[in-house]
């Protein structure tokens, strides 16, 4: 870079000097007058501006070539979840039911998840446990759709999820991640995140049975209290609290906390589990519960045991006490 | 024209904005110029007499530049005067061919133009070159400097100051210095050199011309100095704005299975379009605004090239100036904007460096982690770690969080440390690898007092998981293998079955060499 500047001043000074020359040559042939000689010059040095202009978009058009290849890229991948022209009407009764399900992740090369079957009815709640990295997420996400599955049948309320649009669907399903992510606004923002029509009853509702409302009445403003940018003004577990509180907001078929209770103390898991039992909202609809702890889910009505990927063990808790000895292995490890 | 068009391209400053404090729409200003500068110079100090060299070869290329007009012009003048007796032999009745012209005379001004031009490229090579290797030696010296300094920074240090910041001192701030040593320092001393020479070349040839181009040349700066904060104004919304939208993407793509869970990509995609209007609105006014100063510059400059060519006609045709000098006069007039908006330009670019060494010196202001050492004597016992009457608080003006706490533990034992949040687990492990220091009592290695032994040695001793799971951007094999300097094969994949991370690991496509992100977020949380 730094050469550039001498030696463009050089060129442009030499060609002053050549014009001067040769211009001195036209003249004493009389071809030219004096006044055309002093023009002369000034046009040669517009003409070189322009150059030089011209040769700073040929270095910009690369660059620029460069970064809109990059956008195209985006532009032209195509999304391979694709909606159907028509939603199918959801049957009103929560249900949800996987058949021989079995996924793989994009160029992986053995199967995530591998011949899951189960199903449950209004009411019920299912657990899923299993250890680090058996595809209990995945599980999960395949619900609202996220991905599709490469075999096998998902339905929720008694259709086939690839026949709803996944607007309709989502609208099924309240989901808690793993990580609790909220958004920058105010409390009440982010409990409506799902419903905007909650009224302040049904928030505070919410977060009763989430084993929120406490620290919201004490937060300065209560539910317009503010949430700064990733809740980073809020304890992990009282980030949780209130992701849950979101998803109770939001009336849902199917309420999915993936392993949502994991940094509540046991005295507010249990308070919370209890108040989730006794919701009648939550007694019309499906609970699906990812946990590590047993605790959580004794009493669930299916349980669903997941080793690397495939189901080792299906029933209640008094079923598979019998049946498998993981789950024992789990047990010991939590007491 | 050529100098219009760096105004414009300079002013947007930038798209160095991220997340919503980045406003550099506008000038940062350092809170105490000089002495900063005065410091920052003294990190070239060792190189004073490359710097030396510096200063005298642009000024000397400068001048060598602006001599040439005028000697050039001189050439013209030797034409015009060749035309001149040669109408008079046409006058005369004589029948020439060619007019007569003193050849010998252009030549040997033709020759020294080109001694002078080819003087003064290779003096601002040279500069150049020069330049290029004290900046970066000197830019080199700085950021070994910080990387020390951050080695010996408290933990508290990084407890107070986000990762951003630190970070943006180190790269943004770092660059800034060294793009503006390399080349807007010499550009100041070339624009500082070029300015006055052509000033003392334009007098020479005439005062009355001179004084034309300085009433014209106030008039420039005082256009620019009214569209330019307008245009700013717009820019530093732009800014703003491109802050805000940045923002929101960056919390719409972290929270986006929520944001799709929760249909909300209508919602998200309407706020998006809105901040996206609001940048559109405010970048093409800020880019039309500015883009007016280049049409005014060329319109004011063209008044003073037709005064100076009415001005100069009439002298000319008087006799009192010969014609190259004019010639070299309208060049003059031409050249002589560029070193004024140069250094407008240089200020704010000098001004937003020095409070970046400003921001980079306050790093290497901070005090130390102190070794300070007890020289307590190595005492012969059981314990391989040993917390004796330990006292211990984060903060100086706070109650103490360790008041008298004890804790033996012989080769062998596992320890288990249970308690609320907040009862000093994770604190006391922080203690145990020194990243903070007790206030009274004393930690044992081996019967050693742990402030007794460097950092490194003590911490090579031990092995540690933190709450946050953190990963490094890399191979899964890089990031097991973090700890230890040269482990084979075998011993990392011993490791990894040990964790029982060795079945998921060979499940994922490319086994151990898959790449980790830089939150590690291609894998689940428990696979962390």
């Amino acid at each position: 870079m730094s050469a550039i500047f001498p030696l463009v001043t050089l060129i442009m000074s030499g060609t002053n000097v050549g014009i001067t020359w040769f211009g001195a040559k036209l003249i004493s042939y009389q071809a030219m007058q004096t006044g055309d000689l002093v023009a002369f010059m000034t046009y040669a040095m517009q003409v070189m501006i322009s150059f030089m202009l011209l040769s700073m978009i040929f270095v910009m058009v690369p660059r620029a070539q460069a970064s809109a290849d990059r956008i195209n890229e985006l532009f032209n991948s195509k999304s391979t979840i694709i909606d159907p022209k028509e939603s199918v009407k959801a049957l009103e009764k929560p249900e949800l039911s996987f058949k021989d399900v079995e996924f793989f992740y994009d160029g992986a090369e053995e199967a995530a998840l591998k011949n899951v079957n189960f199903s449950a009815k209004i009411g019920d709640t299912v657990a899923i446990i299993g250890g680090t990295g058996s595809g209990k997420t995945t599980l999960i996400n395949l619900i609202p759709r996220f991905y599709d599955i490469d075999k096998g049948l998902i339905t929720v309320n008694g259709q086939n999820i690839k026949n709803y649009r996944q607007h309709d669907l989502r609208d099924l399903i309240a989901l808690t991640p793993q990580k609790a992510t909220l958004f920058t606004g105010t409390v009440r923002d982010n409990l409506k995140y799902g419903n905007p029509n909650a009224s302040d009853e049904e928030l505070w509702h919410a977060l009763d049975v989430a084993q929120a409302s406490d620290f919201i009445k004490e937060l300065d403003g209560g539910l317009d209290g503010h949430v700064e940018q990733g809740g980073y003004n809020f304890s992990g577990g009282q980030k949780q609290r209130l992701a849950i509180a979101r998803s109770l907001a939001k009336k849902a078929s199917i309420y999915i906390f993936d392993d949502s209770f994991s940094a509540l103390d046991f005295k507010t898991d249990a308070n919370l589990r209890a108040a989730l039992k006794k919701d009648p909202e939550i007694k019309k609809s499906i609970v699906v519960i990812v946990a590590q702890r047993i605790s959580t889910v004794v009493d669930a009505d299916t349980i669903l045991v997941l080793e690397d990927g495939k189901m080792t063990g299906v029933g209640t808790h008094q079923e598979l006490k019998k049946k498998t000895k993981h789950i024992t292995q789990i047990r010991k490890g939590d007491q | 024209m050529a100098e219009n068009n760096k105004t414009t391209q300079k002013h947007p400053g930038g798209p160095r904005g991220f997340g919503p404090h980045g406003g550099p729409g506008l000038v940062e200003k350092p809170k105490h110029f000089w002495p900063t500068t005065k410091r920052l110079f003294g990190y070239m100090k060792k190189r004073w007499l490359a710097v030396s060299f510096v200063v005298v070869f642009a000024i000397g290329s400068a001048i060598f530049q602006a001599q040439t007009p005028k000697i050039l012009g001189k050439a013209t003048t030797q034409i015009y005067e060749g035309v001149l007796s040669g109408a008079a032999e046409i006058k005369a009745g004589m029948h020439i061919s060619t007019l007569p012209m003193n050849w010998d005379k252009i030549i040997s001004i033709v020759i020294e133009v080109i001694v002078l031009y080819i003087l003064a490229a290779i003096l601002s090579f040279a500069q150049q070159f020069i330049m290029t290797r004290v900046s970066q030696h000197t830019v080199f010296d700085l950021r070994r400097d910080l990387k020390n300094k951050m080695r010996n920074l408290p933990i508290s240090y990084y407890d107070t100051h986000s990762n951003g910041d630190i970070m943006s001192r180190a790269t943004n701030d770092m660059d800034n210095i060294s793009s503006t040593l390399q080349q807007n320092l010499t550009q100041l001393i070339t624009s500082i050199a070029t300015f006055f020479s052509i000033l003392w070349m334009m007098i020479s040839i005439s005062i009355p011309l001179t004084l034309w181009v300085l009433i014209i040349v106030p008039v420039s700066v005082v256009i620019i100095g009214i569209v330019a904060p307008r245009s700013q104004k717009y820019f530093s919304d732009q800014q703003r704005h491109l802050g805000l939208l940045n923002n929101q993407i960056e919390e719409t793509y972290a929270g986006y299975t929520i944001v799709r869970a929760y249909n909300h990509e209508d919602k998200e995609r309407q706020s998006f379009a809105a901040e996206n209007d609001q940048i559109y609105k405010a970048s093409w006014k800020a880019q039309f605004i500015s883009g007016m100063i280049m049409p005014l510059m060329t319109f004011i400059n063209n008044l003073g090239y037709i005064g100076i060519a009415i001005l100069g006609g009439i002298k000319v045709a008087n006799g009192k100036i010969p014609i190259g000098d004019i010639q070299a006069f309208l060049q003059y007039t031409d050249q002589f904007s560029q070193p004024i908006s140069q250094i407008t330009n240089l200020t704010n670019q000098i001004q937003s460096t020095i409070a970046s060494a400003e921001r980079i010196f306050q790093v290497l202001d901070e005090p130390e982690m102190k070794n300070n050492k007890q020289n307590l004597p190595v005492k012969k016992e059981k314990e391989i770690i040993n917390f004796d009457h330990v006292q211990f608080g984060y903060n100086p003006n706070d109650e103490l969080l360790m008041t008298d706490y004890n804790l033996p533990v012989k080769k062998g034992e596992i320890v288990a440390i249970v308690g609320p949040t907040g009862a000093g687990k994770t604190t006391m492990i922080n203690l145990l690898e020194r990243f903070y220091d007790i206030k009274a009592g004393s930690i044992r290695f081996n019967g050693q007092d742990t402030r007794d032994m460097s950092r490194e040695k003590l911490r090579s001793h031990f092995a540690m998981v933190l709450q946050d799971t953190w990963l490094f951007t890399g191979t899964i094999y890089d990031n097991i293998a973090y700890g230890k300097e040269n482990p084979s094969k075998d011993e990392v994949i011993k490791a990894s079955k040990a964790a029982h991370v060795d079945t998921f690991v060979k499940q994922l496509p490319k086994g151990y060499k898959t790449i980790l992100n830089e939150e590690a977020s291609n894998i689940s949380q428990g696979q962390r």
